[in-house]
């Protein structure tokens, strides 16, 4: 097996075992997408047309939450010395540890999004486009977040930093991700064109966030 | 690891914020030996031990790896045990040793009866005692061979059973197979014919020993 299943492997376990991932994450998720209908009011038209956005904000929000424990965990215990002391190149293990983050966090939240999707009216029709932005779309937000984790890794309370470091990187997969799913309600824009631009963005994140937080790490270890 | 190595270091310094730890430090060891960093508390022991694991940049001088071995790095031929033991406290001790297995591709072996946690195997690491995670961090060392071992206080939190007949063997026996130990220490480490860098806490240093053994 190589290094990077065995990262992969050893923080889904880890995940599993101490709890607050997927679970948390999907909690957060519900309380965030609950409680916007309190502040907007229960107008069924309203809700229906800033569905997509809520959805998406929440998405972003619970992605990023717990996002700044990435390589502060591994810090704190140890491990990372030992992940630098390794043949494998840095950049492979972050991309390992990102893509486990992301099988814990961003996956379960897309999958559900549907669901909650009701609680705002999202219509049906819509639930497919929303589902598939978010699939294409959280990848983006973990490697982006990625990056402000490695930033901050030895900063004891570093997850508010981490998280204005790293928001306004996250704006154009906000943009092209909340643009896509709308497309499918409220026109007249086609889903396809922001959709791609969608894809484009996460697939410079997956060149540019491995690298990156690779090169932050060294700097702050260094 | 039969082969000669050496682990050369010339003129290296180091501060700590503002602060001279040492300087002009200057040695070599070759494999088959051993060093032994002793002197009090803040001198600069863990800061030497974490730049010749290029974990940290020294202020001035090098640090150099020369050996036969074909396409290796000294990167790749540190293991550096520190205070913090490297270990997820959700993990237990089995999963841990089946991870290091995977993470350096190594055939799977039983280790956990030399490190005598067998009983253990089962137990998450967060509830094993100092002592035992102390054994169980020492593992790694164990499952993925490599040829310089750098021990940060390596006898802490292990009784004195376990400093005679446990840790004291391995060191020696890492030693006699062509390795390398550099461990800094306040406890001896049972094992002669180690060299000796004393630090004082002015930060001036001796160097000494190196019986032939």
């Amino acid at each position: 097996m190589s290094a990077f299943m065995a990262i992969l492997k050893r923080d889904i376990l880890i995940a599993t075992r101490i709890g607050g991932g997927a679970e948390l994450g999907i909690v957060f998720f519900l309380s965030l997408v609950a409680i916007v209908p309190f502040a907007i009011g229960p107008d069924q038209n309203t809700l229906a047309r800033l569905a997509p956005a809520i959805l998406w904000i929440a998405a972003l929000l619970a992605t990023l939450f717990g996002l700044d424990r990435l390589f502060q965990a591994d810090e704190e215990d140890g491990v990372l010395d030992h992940l630098l002391l390794s043949e494998t190149p840095l950049e492979i293990i972050i991309l390992s540890k990102c893509l486990a983050h992301w099988l814990m966090t961003g996956l379960p939240l897309a999958i559900m999004a549907p669901l909650f999707g009701v609680m705002l009216n999202l219509p049906p029709n819509a639930m497919l486009p929303l589902v598939a932005t978010l699939l294409v779309g959280t990848p983006a937000i973990t490697l982006i977040g990625a990056v402000g984790a490695s930033v901050t890794v030895s900063l004891r309370r570093g997850g508010l930093l981490m998280a204005i470091l790293v928001l306004p990187l996250m704006v154009p997969t906000l943009i092209f991700g909340v643009g896509a799913a709308a497309a499918a309600i409220v026109g007249p824009v086609p889903f396809g064109p922001p959709f791609l631009l969608l894809l484009a963005t996460t697939l410079i994140a997956l060149v540019i966030g491995p690298v990156a937080a690779a090169a932050a790490i060294r700097l702050v270890r260094g | 690891m039969s082969q000669q190595s050496r682990l050369i270091v010339k003129d290296l310094a180091c501060e700590k914020g503002e602060r001279l730890l040492f300087k002009d430090l200057s040695f070599a060891i070759e494999s088959g030996s051993g060093l032994i960093i002793t002197g009090p508390n803040g001198v600069g022991k863990t800061s030497l031990l974490r730049i010749l694991a290029s974990l940290a940049v020294p202020t001035a001088g090098s640090v150099q790896f020369e050996t036969m071995l074909a396409e290796t790095s000294l990167r790749e031929q540190v293991h550096f045990l520190g205070s913090r033991d490297g270990l997820k406290a959700a993990l237990t001790a089995k999963e841990h040793c089946l991870d290091w297995q995977h993470f350096y591709r190594q055939k799977s072996s039983d280790i956990l009866e030399q490190i005598a946690l067998h009983r253990q195997a089962d137990v998450p690491a967060g509830a094993l005692s100092s002592g035992q995670r102390r054994r169980l961090a020492f593992g790694r060392l164990l499952i993925a061979p490599r040829l310089i071992w750098l021990l940060d206080e390596p006898m802490n939190a292990l009784d004195s059973d376990m400093r005679e007949n446990f840790m004291a063997p391995a060191l020696k026996r890492h030693i006699a197979a062509g390795g390398i130990v550099i461990a800094s220490t306040h406890i001896p480490l049972g094992v002669d014919g180690l060299k000796e860098l004393a630090f004082n806490s002015d930060g001036s240093f001796q160097l000494s020993g190196g019986a032939p053994r």
